[in-house]
C-alpha cells in the first residue's frame, strides 16, 4: 500500500457538510456587514519593496512623557508565593478542570524557603590542570559565562559528536569521541550508542555539555501510556515526559563510563551550565490519570536520582498571577561533579522562551486575551502580553523572586537581556489588528522604569541583540529596519537610528567592536549582512551576500553560527533542496572570510555533506577549522584554506 | 489558479476557496467532524475580522493553514483538559466515525505529529513551510515526521510505503 495516496483519498472524502458551509457563508456575511458598519471602508495599501537607508534619532525627552502618559497601564510586579500545602495545591488544580485562560488569580500565603547547603567555593568548569588544551572555539552562547548545550563540543584535544536521530536514516543515537592531532588530522577514539525506542519510552537525545572529565547528555523521555497499547498497536498518547541528564566519566576517552541518571518531571525545554551547575527547565503536564488528593505523586512534580523519586516540597511550588493551567514549569539545579540535585523550584503554568543571565533565569509566558466570537464561542484568541517570572540562581539556589507583565510578546530568548541589574525586553504587540513594537526596561524587582512604545507600526520584530547600553533590533514587513536604541539611562531609552534595507535578519551578533553580523532572508534566499555600528546614530549595512538556499540552521539556532572576528572568519551550514524532489535535502557548510578594508565577504570554502538534518557545526582548534557532521569530520588548514583531511565514522 | 483573496472578496468566495483545506487539516488532528467544523467557523471568523492582506498565493494559503493549526491546538487543549478527569482515551470511535485505515492510523499518532503528517503528505508542503505554519523549528518538524513514519509503520505494517 502507498500511504500518501491512501491518505489523500481518505482525506478527500472528508468534507464539511453542505449545511454547515451554507451556515458559515451566512454567518460571515453578517459579520462582514457588521464590520463595515463599525469601521467604514478601510483601505489597505501595500508597502512598496524599495531599499531605503535612513537614520533618525528620537530625543531623550520624548521617551519620558510617553512613559508618564502610559504610566498607569503598567501592571506592577507581583511577588510570587508558594503554595501552602499539597492540599491547597490539589484544590487549586482541581478547580482548573475544563477552565480557559485569562483570570483566576488565587492568593496563597507564603512559606519560608528551605535553606540548602551549596558548595560554591570551587569552579569545576575550569579545565583540568594536567594539560594545556589548545586554543579553540566554543559553542556560540547568548550570555558570556553561561554555557549552552549542543550536539558538537570540543575541549581542544577531542571533538565530541552526539548523532541524534537522523531524519532519513534508521541510525541509532550515538556519541562519538574523536581525537584531534596537532597536524589537524583526526581519529575516532570511541563510540557509545543509545536506544531510542524501548518498551517504556521514546527517547529524544538533545544536547551535550563538557565539564572537564565529565560529559553530560540531556535527554527527553516520552513515556508511553500503557493503556494506549491495544492489540499491539500504539494508540498515540504519552502518559508523561521526563527530562533526563545522563552523566558520563570520560577521563578515559576510549572508554566512557556511566555515572548516573538524573531526571525531573516534564518535557525538556532548555538547559544551561554555569559554575559546574546544570540548570534544566521542563514543562510538566499532569499525567493522564485521575488526581488523588491523598496521593501527591499524582499531581506534584518530582526529581529522580538513579530511580529514587523525590517529590517537590510545597515550598518549592510557586503560584503566579496567571497560574490557571494544569502545567508546571519545573527548574532544577544539578551539581554535575557531585552528581546530585542541589535545588529545585517550579511555577504553575507553562513557559514560552527562557533566558538565563549570569544570575537569573527568566521565564516568559504568553498571556492570552479572550475575545468573544459569536454566540457561545469563547476562544483564547491572541497573546497580548508577556508574563516574566524571575528565578534567582544565586549560589545554585533557585528562588522565584518576582513576576511582571509587559505588553506584547517576545520573538525569542535574544529579546531579553539583563545588564547592570536591569532587564531589558523587546516585544511585538498586536492591538486592534495593528502590529507595533515596544522596548521595556525593568528594575531588579521587575518594575517597569523606562520604555519606548509604538515603534515600527505594522511590522514585527525578527531579531534582537543587546550590546551593553545599546540594543539593536530588526523589524520587518517588506523592508527591514534595523534600529539602534541607547539604553544607558534606563529610565529614558531612546532610538538612535533606523536603517531600512530589503529582507530581514533572524539572528545577529557582534563582530568586533563596531560591527554586527546578521543572518536572515531576502526574497526567499539566505542572506548574510555586515552592519557598521561605529556611529550608533548612523548604522548602515556595509556588506551583504546571498546564498542559493532557502534556510540555514543558523536562522533559528545560533549554535550553528560561527564567527571569529580575529580570524576574519564566518561559517554556517545552509540547506540545499531540489524543488522537483520533495524528499531531497542536503546541507552544505559555507566558510567565508570578511575583508574589513574592502567591506566584502569572500567565499573561502564550501563543503557539501550528506547530512539532511541539522547539526552540522564548524569549530576551530589552533590553526585548523573542522566541519563536523553526524558521521564525519573534515579538516581545513586556516593558513592556506585547504582541505587537508577527512574522517568518516 | 484562483484569484488572491482581497478585502473585496465575498464570504462565499473565501469559503469556497479554503473551507475544505481548513476542515481537512483540523479533522486530521482532531478526528471529530463537529470539532473540525467548529475550527473551520472560527478560522473564517478570524479572516473576516482581521482582513489580512496577502502578497502571494503561497502566503494566503500559509495564513489559513497557520490559523487552523493555532485554533486546532486551542480546541484540542481545551477538550483534552475537559476530558482528562474522565481518562478518556483519544481514539476516534469506530462506530460513529468510520475513518479509512490510514486516517485512523494518523489519528492514533500523538496530536502534534498528526498536523505535520497532514501538511507533508496531503498538502505537499516543503519542510520549511511546515515550520512557518506550525511555528516549530526545522529540526523539530523533521524529527516529528521521522517519528510519525516509524509509528505509522508500526501501525500499518512494515511493508507500507511511507
Amino acid at each position: 500500500m502507498n500511504f500518501k495516496n491512501d491518505l489523500k483519498a481518505a482525506l478527500d472524502s472528508a468534507s464539511p457538510s453542505e449545511e454547515k458551509l451554507t451556515e458559515l457563508r451566512l454567518r460571515l456575511n453578517e459579520e462582514a456587514q457588521k464590520k463595515e458598519r463599525r469601521f467604514g471602508d478601510r483601505r489597505l495599501f501595500a508597502v512598496s519593496c524599495t531599499a531605503l537607508i535612513l537614520a533618525f534619532a528620537i530625543s531623550l525627552l520624548s521617551a519620558i512623557p510617553l512613559l508618564m502618559r502610559n504610566g498607569g497601564t503598567y501592571s506592577s510586579p507581583k511577588k510570587l508565593s508558594t503554595v501552602k500545602s499539597y492540599m491547597s495545591l490539589y484544590t487549586h488544580l482541581s478547580s482548573l478542570n475544563g477552565r480557559g485562560k485569562g483570570d483566576g488569580y488565587i492568593i496563597f500565603t507564603e512559606s519560608s524557603d528551605s535553606a540548602l547547603d551549596v558548595n560554591t567555593s570551587v569552579d569545576p568548569s575550569s579545565p583540568s590542570p594536567e594539560y594545556e588544551s589548545p586554543e579553540h572555539s566554543d559553542t556560540n552562547v547568548q550570555t558570556e559565562g553561561v554555557m549552552e548545550g549542543d550536539v558538537v563540543k570540543t575541549d581542544g584535544r577531542y571533538i565530541y559528536v552526539l548523532s541524534t536521530n537522523s531524519f532519513f536514516s534508521e541510525k541509532k543515537v550515538s556519541l562519538t569521541i574523536i581525537a584531534v592531532n596537532g597536524d589537524g588530522t583526526t581519529e575516532k577514539v570511541s563510540s557509545l550508542s543509545f536506544p531510542v525506542k524501548t518498551e517504556e519510552a521514546f527517547t529524544e537525545y538533545c544536547e551535550m555539555y563538557l565539564l572537564g572529565d565529565v560529559l553530560a547528555i540531556t535527554v527527553s523521555e516520552n513515556l508511553y501510556d500503557k493503556d494506549s497499547f491495544h492489540n499491539g498497536y500504539y494508540y498515540g498518547r504519552y502518559n508523561s515526559h521526563k527530562s533526563v541528564t545522563l552523566l558520563y566519566d570520560i577521563s578515559d576517552r576510549a572508554e566512557p563510563s556511566f555515572i548516573g541518571k538524573y531526571s525531573q518531571a516534564g518535557h525538556q525545554q532548555t538547559t544551561r551550565l554555569k559554575n559546574g551547575i546544570l540548570y534544566t527547565v521542563s514543562v510538566y503536564s499532569l499525567p493522564n490519570t485521575q488526581l488523588k488528593a491523598n496521593e501527591p505523586e499524582t499531581y506534584v512534580p518530582y526529581t529522580e536520582t538513579d530511580g529514587q523519586k523525590k517529590l517537590f516540597g510545597a515550598d518549592c511550588i510557586y503560584i503566579s498571577e496567571y497560574s490557571n493551567e494544569a502545567y508546571y514549569t519545573v527548574v532544577t539545579a544539578l551539581d554535575v561533579k557531585k552528581g546530585e540535585f542541589i535545588s529545585e523550584t517550579s511555577v504553575l503554568g507553562s513557559v514560552a522562551d527562557i533566558y538565563m543571565s549570569s544570575d537569573n533565569i527568566y521565564l516568559t509566558k504568553y498571556v492570552y486575551e479572550n475575545i468573544q466570537i459569536g454566540e457561545g464561542f469563547e476562544r483564547a484568541e491572541t497573546a497580548v502580553k508577556t508574563l516574566i517570572t524571575k528565578i534567582s540562581t544565586e549560589g545554585g539556589v533557585l528562588t522565584a523572586t518576582a513576576s511582571a507583565t509587559v505588553n506584547g510578546t517576545v520573538n525569542d530568548r535574544f529579546s531579553l537581556d539583563e545588564y547592570k541589574g536591569f532587564l531589558r525586553i523587546v516585544t511585538t504587540e498586536l492591538s486592534q489588528g495593528i502590529l507595533s513594537n515596544g522596548l521595556y526596561i525593568l528594575d531588579k524587582g521587575l518594575n517597569t522604569v523606562g520604555s519606548i512604545e509604538n515603534i515600527a507600526e505594522t511590522e514585527r520584530v525578527y531579531s534582537v541583540r543587546f550590546d551593553g547600553d545599546i540594543c539593536y533590533f530588526v523589524t520587518f514587513r517588506q523592508i527591514d529596519p534595523l534600529f539602534a536604541a541607547d539604553l544607558s539611562v534606563p529610565t529614558s531609552p531612546k532610538i538612535l537610528s533606523a536603517l531600512k534595507i530589503p529582507g530581514f535578519s533572524t539572528y545577529m551578533q557582534k563582530y568586533g567592536e563596531n560591527k554586527l553580523v546578521g543572518i536572515g532572508f531576502e526574497d526567499g534566499k539566505v542572506k548574510l549582512s555586515m552592519f557598521n555600528t561605529e556611529d550608533k546614530t548612523d548604522v548602515f549595512q556595509e556588506a551583504v551576500t546571498y546564498f542559493d538556499s532557502y534556510m540555514s540552521e543558523a536562522n533559528y539556532d545560533p549554535h550553528a553560527f560561527f564567527a571569529d572576528e580575529e580570524l576574519g572568519l564566518i561559517g554556517f551550514p545552509i540547506n540545499i533542496s531540489d524543488t522537483s524532489d520533495l524528499y531531497y535535502m542536503a546541507t552544505e557548510y559555507v566558510l567565508l572570510s570578511y575583508d574589513k578594508e574592502k567591506c566584502e565577504f569572500i567565499p573561502v570554502a564550501t563543503l557539501p555533506t550528506e547530512q539532511a538534518d541539522s547539526g552540522v557545526r564548524g569549530i576551530r582548534i589552533d590553526g585548523y577549522f573542522y566541519v563536523v557532521t553526524e558521521t564525519s569530520v573534515t579538516t581545513f588548514d586556516l593558513t592556506v584554506f585547504e582541505k587537508i583531511s577527512a574522517l568518516e565514522f | 489558479m484562483a484569484e488572491l483573496l482581497t478585502a473585496k472578496s465575498t464570504p462565499a468566495q473565501v469559503v469556497n476557496k479554503y473551507a475544505r483545506t481548513v476542515y481537512r487539516l483540523a479533522y486530521s488532528h482532531l478526528g471529530s467532524k463537529e470539532d473540525a467544523e467548529d475550527v473551520m467557523q472560527d478560522v473564517f471568523m478570524t479572516f473576516i475580522r482581521k482582513k489580512p492582506v496577502f502578497n502571494s498565493e503561497e502566503h494566503e494559503k500559509a495564513w489559513f493553514l497557520k490559523v487552523t493549526v493555532n485554533k486546532t491546538r486551542s480546541l484540542a487543549n481545551a477538550a483534552w483538559r475537559k476530558r482528562r478527569g474522565e481518562m478518556a482515551p483519544d481514539i476516534p470511535s469506530q462506530d460513529t466515525d468510520p475513518a479509512p485505515d490510514v486516517l485512523a492510523a494518523v489519528l492514533r499518532l500523538p496530536p502534534k505529529y498528526r498536523t505535520v503528517v497532514e501538511l507533508f503528505y496531503y498538502e505537499d508542503l516543503p519542510i520549511r513551510q511546515i515550520c512557518a505554519v506550525t511555528g516549530a523549528s526545522e529540526n523539530a518538524v523533521k524529527t516529528q515526521l521521522s517519528r510519525a513514519r516509524d509509528m505509522l509503520r508500526d501501525i500499518l505494517g512494515k511493508e507500507t510505503e511511507i
